[in-house]
């Protein structure tokens, strides 16, 4: 392929590898997690930690209607969850600007919401308990 | 319509409209027919068997209000001479339709296309996008379509790629670049790629100043690009080409200390741009395409020449009336000769990059492109995939950076605001991001969404039967005092959160949409904002951008290009050194670096969605399948 006239190559990032041991030695490690659905159904499932809360989802085959259909890419909103105050708060990373933008489009969107597909398990956060509001204003059809 | 009454016996049959397996068992000329007859074919039938109780209260959608039509001619007397819609375009065309019939508008097809329901109450455009999440119906590559599926003769088991699959193929395809294509933190892995092309466009454009001679290529350079387009032009667009290359080059001998002129026409620049960023994130290297001696006749000059084409083909088969469906006519030759040449020419490269991908194989330290990446995965996904990148990723990245650089040429204010932000090194620009999206919001290379409805709808009481195609007007909406203070202006303030002007915003989420909402909106999205965001930071930090000619039109060729044949070839942007680096001799007299808009084909971006002309002075003849 022809170099560019300036001569530059093409170079970039190259891929970070993880040398911290302390993923594989959680890797088994689960934690509870809840998912409250729109009519207070209740589902209590598992989680690895160090998965999303979207994996969570699709890994134990929970049936909730269009959840993440994305596939966690950032392009829609229907991962969305509604947090409590002190969860929201205790989360290590702040909604990036890419997830700003999808929840702007999410249905029924509080203060204390996230994308699933943003929120990656740790081990604090067994015990989780989040809402999962109704998805799609779907009632006039 | 010959052969109505077998379809509609297979349509209620399996009541999905035509399966792929039923079409490929079809002759040549009733697939062509089907892809049209299909919609309203299921239309008929699934309004009839899926309506229920609730249903029955609902109105037809027969009798949404809307430009009255004939049988078979629809309403294509309205925009002849004398008629009510005749040379209304684009954004003009929304706004009388809004105000004449309201929020929700039938617009029936010519010669039998498929009608459509236009949507301008976001709300309403939410309902549908949100329900139409998990596997969407895009129609609107017909032709394409039909290349792909049928003219090839291709695999009907195999899959054509995103823009011309539909359901359960689709999302598998979808599925397995997702992850490559879409996910931020991998896509941000492109920064410092994209930065050495943005760097090296800044530096030729800087060359440009010194090296003159080489830069403007002769008259005859420019009849042989006229001869060898496939898709006529008018002479009057030559002959604009030709004054613009010859005034580019008497400027650079006579201005050569303040005004000293880029030769070539700033959209080519812009599409090279484009297609040497898109080259690097698709094929994992350098395409090459800013050399300056680069020839016409370099396959690079050929792809981007391709993809104008194809979206000029695309938008007189697919979006205005055409006879193609029925009888082999002239646009239909030369769209399938486009679209083969399109992919012979992403082929080379990709070609090319294999050959690389195989020598490099041990190194193993830059960061592999989507290609390499897809290798691994699926060879012919691969492949389609990188051509697809190659034909969506050209013109409407480099008319988006147009038309940002236009908006903030004219708006200086919004331009010194976007400099210091940048100047500042901070390492989050929301302001940068801001400014590309109120440029989509105003200037948008798309001017709406499209769905064909996968169920039945109740929308402002009228019942929306599965199967019709339905038209977000978000570019008309963007625009409206109902969602935005002072919407003609061009006011990034309004994107950074908790803003004044934020605050001031009573705009629905949905109403602004430039990449389309959920799981089929833009592939290339993320890969399109960091390109953009990268390039126009180092403009920003290197030049001072001013605008000296008319208001910028636009005109539609499936996509929204930015510019037109017809605009007065005395308009330009410029481009002054504002911060010239310590090197940089000549920048001392803050030369001016002009560089010629050379009007005639100004060009633009996405996939996926649906055309406008926003400036009514624009002489495309409108249709309503064009304009929806």
């Amino acid at each position: 392929m022809p170099k560019s006239d300036s001569g530059t190559s093409f170079s970039s990032v190259s891929q970070v590898i993880r040398i911290s041991t302390t993923k594989l030695a959680l890797k088994e490690e689960k934690v509870k997690v809840t998912f409250i659905l729109c009519d207070g159904k209740r589902i209590e499932t598992e989680g690895k930690v160090g998965d999303t809360l979207l994996d969570v989802v699709v890994n134990n085959d929970l049936n909730i209607e269009g959840y993440g259909a994305c596939e966690g890419t950032l392009t829609c909103s229907t991962c969305h969850v509604i947090l409590k105050q002190d969860v929201y708060d205790s989360l290590p990373e702040q909604p990036s600007d890419e997830e700003r933008d999808m929840l702007d489009l999410a249905y029924g969107l509080t203060d204390t919401s996230r994308l699933g597909c943003q929120i990656t398990l740790t081990k604090q956060l067994d015990g989780l308990e989040v809402l999962v509001p109704e998805t799609i204003n779907d009632a006039r059809s | 319509m010959e052969s109505g009454g077998v379809n509609e016996g297979r349509l209620s049959s399996d009541g999905e409209g035509v399966g792929h397996q039923n079409f490929h068992s079809l002759g040549e000329r009733q697939q062509r027919t089907l892809l049209l007859h299909g919609y309203i074919l299921s239309i008929t039938s699934n309004a009839v068997s899926n309506a229920t109780n609730d249903a029955a209260s609902l109105k037809s959608w027969k009798r949404i209000p809307g430009p009255r039509t004939l049988p078979i001619l629809g309403c294509a007397l309205q925009f002849l001479p004398g008629g009510p819609l005749h040379k209304l375009t684009g954004y003009n065309f929304s706004e009388y339709l809004f105000n004449n019939y309201g929020s929700i508008v039938r617009v029936e097809g010519l010669f039998g296309t498929p009608p459509f329901i236009l949507l301008f109450d976001p709300e309403d455009m939410a309902q549908v996008l949100r329900s139409e999440n998990w596997t969407p119906e895009r129609p609107g590559f017909d032709s394409l379509e039909y290349f792909r599926k049928k003219y090839r003769n291709s695999d009907p088991e195999k899959s054509t790629g995103l823009l011309t699959e539909h359901g359960d193929k689709w999302k598998s395809f979808r599925s397995a670049v997702n992850p490559v294509m879409l996910q931020p933190k991998i896509i941000k892995l492109y920064n410092t790629s994209l930065d050495e092309v943005a760097m090296d466009m800044i530096e030729s454009s800087r060359v440009g100043c010194v090296r003159p001679l080489s830069l403007f290529y002769s008259d005859e350079s420019a009849d042989e690009v006229e001869k060898r387009s496939l898709v006529p032009r008018s002479r009057s667009h030559a002959r604009l080409r030709r004054n613009a290359t010859m005034s580019h080059a008497f400027s650079m001998r006579s201005l050569r200390n303040n005004q000293n002129m880029i030769s070539e026409p700033f959209d080519v620049e812009m599409n090279k741009w484009a297609l040497e960023s898109i080259g690097v994130v698709a094929l994992g290297g350098r395409i090459g395409c800013l050399r300056t001696d680069l020839p016409p006749d370099s396959p690079a000059r050929r792809l981007i020449q391709c993809v104008h084409d194809i979206f000029r083909i695309a938008d007189e088969l697919d979006f205005k009336p055409s006879l193609w469906r029925f009888i082999t006519t002239s646009n239909f030759k030369r769209a399938m000769k486009v679209y083969q040449e399109q992919i012979d020419l992403s082929k080379h490269f990709i070609q090319q990059a294999r050959k690389q991908i195989d020598e490099k194989k041990i190194t193993g330290t830059e960061e592999k492109g989507v290609l390499e990446k897809l290798l691994e995965v699926d060879e012919t996904t691969a492949v389609i995939m990188a051509t697809d990148t190659l034909f969506a990723g050209v013109d409407t990245a480099a008319n988006t950076i147009i038309a940002t650089l236009y908006l903030l040429a004219i708006n200086p204010d919004k331009q010194a605001k976007l400099r210091e932000e940048i100047l500042s090194k901070d390492e989050r620009r929301p302001y940068l991001k801001a400014c590309i999206k109120e440029s989509m919001r105003l200037l948008p290379i798309v001017s709406g969404n499209l769905r064909r409805a996968t169920k039945d709808y109740n929308i402002k009481g009228y019942l929306i039967p599965k199967g019709l195609n339905v038209v977000m007007n978000h570019e008309f909406i963007s625009k409206q005092e109902s969602q935005y203070d002072r919407p003609k202006e061009y006011i990034p303030e309004r994107w950074i959160h908790k803003s004044e002007e934020s605050v001031n915003s009573r705009a629905h989420p949905m109403a602004t949409s430039p990449f389309g909402f959920g799981t089929r909106s833009c592939i290339g999205r993320r890969i399109a904002e960091l390109e953009m965001e990268t390039f126009l930071a180092r403009i920003i930090e290197h030049f001072h951008v001013e605008w000296f000619g008319p208001p910028l039109k636009q005109e539609t060729r499936s996509i929204t290009y930015m510019g037109s044949p017809h605009l007065p070839r005395s308009s330009y942007i410029s481009f002054g050194l504002d911060k010239p680096s310590k090197n940089d001799i000549e920048a001392t007299e803050r030369s001016c670096l002009l560089i010629l808009f050379a009007i005639d084909r100004l060009h633009l971006l996405i996939v996926g969605r649906l055309r406008h002309v926003f400036v009514s002075s624009s002489t495309n003849i409108p249709t309503p399948a064009k304009d929806v």
